[in-house]
């Protein structure tokens, strides 16, 4: 597979170098989410206040599904992941300033409760990405969730408008990874 | 590249020095320097001092240790020691808490509170909130403690800038043997973790540790599950079952004896004196079953009559004897009139075989020197006996009922330590 690394990062020249975090997962990673295979492509990490999570960037074999999302997101923020997919008409939205942690907003239709706020820079990208993110972006992120460990997230980019994904907490032994990283002593 | 040292960074202690290390890089953010123990930001350049914790505490397990949970290998990364903010005696109440990592698990806690152990997952799922209680996976929690907790000290690496003195909101719910815990900062984040109880033995299996390091359990645990587990509602629900089979019986005897058919009534007179016994007519039981046998008398003033009864199957010859006694009393005391007693009195035979029958009847009387009393004997076929069935059903819920009061003691013992205590 050839990694396309996107060019108006490289033109940014702030492509850090990799980070040595404590991850099982790299760029060639496979997996499977309820049956699709699927491959990490790309990553993007993020830096908020009090910490980092890694965006990977998942690509989908096109199946016989037509409708089927080709790119998803695997969420990794210590240990804890979400798989979801961009809404493509994420319906109306609340307000950055509005959410708030602990209560309950409308995601695609469903209703989830915001547990985490959080504004995070991008600090580190690689691998093949379907939009750009430059390394220095940044964004409110809003984490929402329900009883049954369904996922949302809500995204305010400093400029543009909010977009919005949808998906579920995941256990990583469900996803079948092969190609992991090899990890010492784990 | 598959690297040994992946995740493992050392660097020196801006504080003093002495080498600090890290095992859980890009996801731990702050160390505590084992030297000095001032927390250093991990990721800052200059390994900035954030905060510095006082004095030293002893812990129950070394950090550094993997251990088996889940099926995996978990490594300890840091130590906590929490207490309840607020109450003045910190030293009481405090806790430990071990953070635990697995690259594709996540953090675990593993926390000991007077020698009880929890097995402590984060989670993302929101828990339904009622009053008092919280509903996840269709199990209701119930509020058992609201309060602060505050970081008294720390040891290792943790996954954010911990601060000495530090507090969050904390709620917690148990169902045991689980407990649900809301942690809340602010209205910024809100975390939900779901502990499990775990015996200290499975905890030393776990870590490979000697028994004998873990300290005893004192006193009841919030989520601890009972030692007598479902056994009381089992043993209830098993009584009960029994008991309606029990009454099942006792009503199909009912259907089957009641409503016989009169086969001797016969009057008579007893004199003061009379000793001879009175022989009634016979009488035929068609079929086996029991045989209700009344006694009546039609005036009994402040004394008793007795009659000893003979049942003789006249054909066999065959004997059964018994008593059957009334006493009526009554008169006045402190102006109020009681009565007691009663003017007649029935006795079931169980099992009596079909058969030509007749009694021998002979009566005495309590009273002195009055006049004949006059008394009738009656015989009916059927008859259904209660006692049996109440002894059964005393005897039935007699073990039940004793594992429910210990059990109920012992959830006392639980609830006497929350503030939401209590039945509900």
């Amino acid at each position: 597979m050839v990694v396309r690394h996107d060019k108006s990062l490289e033109a940014l020249g702030k492509v850090s170098e990799e980070p040595n975090d404590l991850t099982a997962l790299q760029l060639g990673t496979e997996g499977r989410f309820e049956g699709r295979p699927f491959r990490i492509v790309g990553r993007v990490r993020w830096r908020w206040e009090d910490g980092y999570w890694n965006e990977w960037c998942l690509h989908f074999a096109s199946g016989s599904g037509g409708s089927s999302e080709r790119y998803g997101w695997l969420g990794e923020a210590q240990g804890l992941f979400c798989l979801s997919f961009p809404l493509v008409t994420p319906g109306p939205l609340p307000r950055a300033s509005d959410v708030q942690a602990g209560k309950p907003y409308q995601v695609g239709g469903q209703r989830f409760v915001a547990d985490d706020v959080k504004v995070a820079e991008a600090i580190y990208c690689e691998g093949e990405l379907p939009s750009v993110t430059p390394v220095g972006e940044r964004k409110t992120a809003v984490d929402l969730a329900d009883a049954d460990a369904n996922y949302a997230s809500i995204e305010y980019p400093t400029r543009g408008e909010p977009s919005a994904s949808l998906g579920r907490y995941v256990e990583a032994d469900e996803l079948q990874l092969t190609n992991t990283r090899t990890l010492d002593g784990w | 590249m598959a690297g040994e040292s992946r995740g493992v960074r050392a660097f020196s202690c801006a504080q003093c020095g002495a080498p600090v290390k890290v095992r859980a890089a890009g996801v731990s953010m702050s160390a505590v320097c084992p030297s000095c123990k001032s927390v250093v930001d991990v990721n800052d350049p200059n390994h900035k001092v954030l905060s510095a914790f006082q004095g030293a505490w002893k812990k129950t397990i070394p950090l550094g240790l993997r251990g088996r949970f889940e099926g995996v290998s978990f490594e300890l990364l840091a130590f906590l020691v929490r207490a309840p903010e607020g109450d003045g005696d910190e030293s009481a109440f405090q806790w430990e808490e071990y953070l635990l990592f697995h690259p594709l698990k996540g953090y675990r806690w593993l926390v000991q509170a007077q020698g009880h152990w929890s097995w402590v997952t984060p989670t993302k799922r929101q828990p339904q909130l009622g009053a008092r209680a919280a509903t996840l996976d269709d199990r209701r929690f119930r509020l058992f403690h609201k309060g602060k907790a505050k970081v008294l000290y720390a040891e290792g690496e943790l996954y954010w800038r911990v601060r000495a003195g530090e507090s969050v909101d904390v709620d917690d719910y148990v169902a045991p043997p689980l407990m649900l815990s809301r942690e809340a900062i602010g209205t910024s984040e809100v975390t939900w973790s779901r502990g499990a109880y775990m015996a200290r033995e499975a905890v030393a299996a776990a870590l490979n540790l000697d028994l004998a390091a873990l300290p005893r359990p004192l006193g009841v645990a919030p989520h601890q599950p009972s030692p007598y587990g479902d056994r009381p509602r089992r043993l209830l629900r098993l009584a009960a079952l029994l008991a309606l089979a029990l009454f099942v019986l006792q009503v199909g005897s009912c259907v089957r004896h009641v409503g016989g058919q009169e086969l001797l009534s016969d009057g008579g007179v007893h004199r003061q004196g009379d000793v001879e016994p009175h022989f009634t007519p016979e009488f035929t039981l068609q079929d086996a079953g029991p045989l209700t046998i009344r006694l009546s008398v039609d005036i009994l003033d402040n004394s008793w009559f007795e009659v000893g009864v003979v049942l003789i199957d006249v054909d066999k010859g065959t004997q059964r004897a018994f008593e059957l006694g009334v006493e009526s009393y009554h008169g006045i005391e402190d102006g109020e009139a009681w009565q007691e007693g009663s003017k007649a009195k029935s006795r079931i035979l169980p099992h009596v075989p079909a058969g030509r029958y007749k009694l021998a009847v002979t009566p005495s009387s309590g009273l002195t020197g009055g006049g004949p009393t006059g008394y009738v004997v009656a015989v009916a076929s059927g008859g259904v006996l209660w006692g049996n069935f109440w002894l059964a059903l005393v005897a039935l819920l007699l073990y039940p009922g004793w594992v429910w009061l210990q059990n109920r003691s012992f959830e006392g013992q639980r609830w006497a330590e929350s503030m939401y205590g209590g039945d509900g």
